[in-house]
């Protein structure tokens, strides 16, 4: 235990004493294990339903393209409807992510202690203990590498980039102007999608200016309906207890305008770095339209 | 002030901090509404909450009031943690009066938190309130102005579906009232209020025409009260009641959502001259008017028949029987503001000389919607 001690104070961060023993790397290994599944489960979702939301934009792309308004209509709620979904594996697929960041960073803390306690060891263990002491040693050190090169640089989670729309040294004016032409329809697609947005949040907002109404009118705060002499007798006021059950999975008005503000930054951000990359390989077709 | 001081730290401390062990998923939100009001009262009810008698018949009032809500959610998979302060200021001028005119102000705040948890065989709710009022200057009748007081009530609920369209719920409820009143005015202190509630209830939804969100709710309760008023003597009520609540929601199709209250309680007591029938009508209809307007309309009828003869209104009790009629057009103005104009007609009757109160309001107001 004094060993323990001795180690930790030595050791970055905070430890405790009972933290610095192979239990303790074990324990976080597999704690790491469980939280890495989730992470890994979540992230497939978020590319599942990153996919489907691609497809659905690049559809909408072709519909204006094809100026097909019934599919444009089809389309529309479609994506709408999306965003919920997406919302809420964004936000699972980041909890996990910063879940597994942190379950990672124990893991590794631990090793260190550990492997920190394990050479001061070596400095006075016979020949006989210092094999096993030394594979031991080197077993972290194989773990701490293989959690250091799961863990890696963290993924963006941005919109996908357009690998095929960048200019490339081989590309001809021709190439050039076509991969900008379809930028700027890019752009165009996204600017009535930010269009729709625009309407659907302001339409949400006349709705939560309505609620907020309603509940105002329910709510009496200034005792308005208060009737002489008492407060809670039998007259105007009485019990009427509002049970209905609670569907904590519905999401609120405020919740919905909150995730369609997100989305809509998601979208400007992305729409804008299109119409910079496309204004970019026009200036390098020397502004040839 | 003292105490609304004591209550606004505690409703910050409570409101800023929340529970560590949920992931906070909500900013704040809320709302402030200010307003300005022109009330006619009318009337010779006399009431306990004033010593002073004025002899006038009709006064009238202007009023300044400020609103607000604020509220902050927490959830974590299945529950969710609800915190929820709100506060109402008044400043009243008044004119009418024989004897002088009055100066009334009211300030009362309330702070609610709400916790839900899904369960496996339904939901669970814990409800725990604390609200004060505080006033100055009160007014005798005719102007009545509710006392102040300082009250909290716990709430424990259950309620599960028992099938698609079925759900059943039950709770228990504790409230504690106590009425501040000027040392002058000790009557007040008759006001105060133990009370415990035990309510069952069941509900039942039709959906309206399919691909659409209407619906409508029936639901039936039956409540027992327990109740105490510690300085009315050995005072014990039991009152039975219940009940029923209809709401059709046609807001996808017709923008209208409907309320209908009907109950009935029936009060007994250890005192028999406060043993009465009483019954109770309310309706709420919100109609959404074009793209912007919306229009509140609401009556509640409720009337009262003592089982003794009655020599004067018992402490605690409310006016006998009671009419009143409010409705709000109001309209949205973008920018999370909504101007709103009303008005209402309230009347209050006793059975036991025919006095009466009256009460006619004229308002304009402001909402604006915050968050943080």
């Amino acid at each position: 235990m004094l060993r323990c001690l001795i180690v930790l104070a030595a050791v970055p961060g905070v430890l405790d004493a009972q933290d610095v023993n192979r239990d303790a790397v074990d324990s976080a290994h597999t704690a790491y294990l469980d939280v890495y599944e989730v992470y890994e489960d979540t992230k497939a979702t978020w590319g599942e339903v990153t996919t489907r939301w691609e497809s659905l934009i690049a559809d909408l792309e072709q519909a204006d393209r094809r100026d097909d308004e019934a599919a444009r209509n089809r389309l529309r709620p479609l994506i709408q409807g999306m965003v919920g979904e997406r919302g809420d594996a964004r936000r699972e697929f980041r909890k996990a992510e910063a879940d597994w960041y942190d379950a990672g960073r124990t893991l590794i803390r631990r090793i260190g202690a550990y492997q920190l306690y394990l050479s001061n060891r070596l400095l006075e263990a016979d020949e006989e203990s210092q094999d096993s002491l030394l594979d031991e040693y080197d077993e972290m050190d194989a773990l701490r590498d293989e959690v250091e090169n799961q863990m890696g640089p963290q993924e963006p989670l941005t919109l996908p980039e357009m690998p095929d729309l960048e200019a490339m040294p081989e590309n001809t004016p021709a190439e050039l102007r076509r991969k900008a032409g379809r930028l700027e329809d890019h752009v165009a697609v996204l600017d009535r999608l930010l269009d729709d947005l625009d309407s659907e949040i302001g339409r949400l907002e006349i709705d939560l200016q309505r609620e907020n109404t309603m509940r105002r009118w329910e709510r009496d705060p200034g005792g308005r309906r208060n009737l002489p002499t008492g407060v809670g007798g039998a007259g105007a006021g009485g019990t009427g207890a509002d049970t209905t059950e609670v569907d904590l999975d519905e999401p609120t008005l405020a919740q919905k305008i909150e995730e369609l503000k997100q989305l809509k930054e998601e979208v400007t951000d992305n729409r804008d770095r299109f119409q910079e990359r496309a204004e970019e390989l026009r200036r390098r077709l020397g502004g040839t339209p | 002030m003292r105490r609304a001081g004591v209550f606004l730290a505690l409703a910050f401390l409570v409101f800023c901090g929340g529970p560590r062990t949920l992931e906070a998923q909500l900013g704040i939100g809320g709302s402030l509404t200010g307003r300005t009001a022109l009330e006619l009262y009318r009337g010779d009810f006399s009431a306990v909450t004033h010593p002073i008698v004025d002899s006038a018949e009709s006064v009238i009032a202007v009023a300044s009031e400020w609103e607000f809500l604020l509220g902050r959610a927490f959830a974590h998979s299945s529950r969710r943690f609800e915190v929820t302060v709100d506060g109402t200021l008044q400043q009243f001028a008044t004119a009418g009066f024989l004897q002088r005119n009055y100066a009334p102000r009211t300030q009362s705040f309330s702070l609610q938190t709400l916790y839900t948890e899904r369960l496996e065989a339904g939901t669970l709710t814990l409800d725990a309130q604390v609200g004060t009022r505080g006033i100055s200057d009160l007014t005798p009748m005719p102007l009545y102005l509710p006392p102040g007081y300082l009250a909290y009530s716990l709430d424990a609920g259950f309620s599960r579906r028992v099938s698609e369209n079925t759900g059943v719920d039950a709770h228990v409820r504790f409230q504690d009232r106590d009425y501040a009143g000027p040392s002058v005015l000790q009557t007040l202190d008759y006001l105060d209020l133990r009370s415990f509630e035990v309510h069952a209830g069941g509900d039942r939804v039709s959906y309206g025409t399919p691909g659409t969100d209407d619906y409508s709710t029936l639901r039936v309760f039956a409540a027992y009260l327990h109740q105490r008023y510690p300085l009315q003597g050995h005072r014990r009520d039991h009152k039975v009641q219940v009940g029923s609540r209809w709401y059709l929601d046609r807001w996808e199709t017709w923008g209208l959502r409907v309320t209908l209250d009907a109950s009935g309680i029936l009060n007994r007591s250890n005192s028999s001259r406060v043993e009465y029938n009483a019954a109770r009508i309310a309706a709420t209809a919100r109609q959404r008017l074009g793209e912007r307007y919306l229009l509140l309309l609401t009556g509640i009828w409720s009337g009262k028949s003592y089982l003794g003869p009655q020599e004067f209104l018992v402490p605690g009790e409310e006016a006998d029987n009671a009419a009143i009629f409010e409705g709000e057009l109001s309209r949205v103005l973008g920018a999370g503001i909504s101007v709103s104009a009303g008005g209402s007609w309230t009347r209050a009757e006793t059975n036991i000389s025919g006095d009466y109160y009256q009460r006619v309001r004229f308002y304009v107001g402001l909402d604006k919607i915050l968050g943080f």
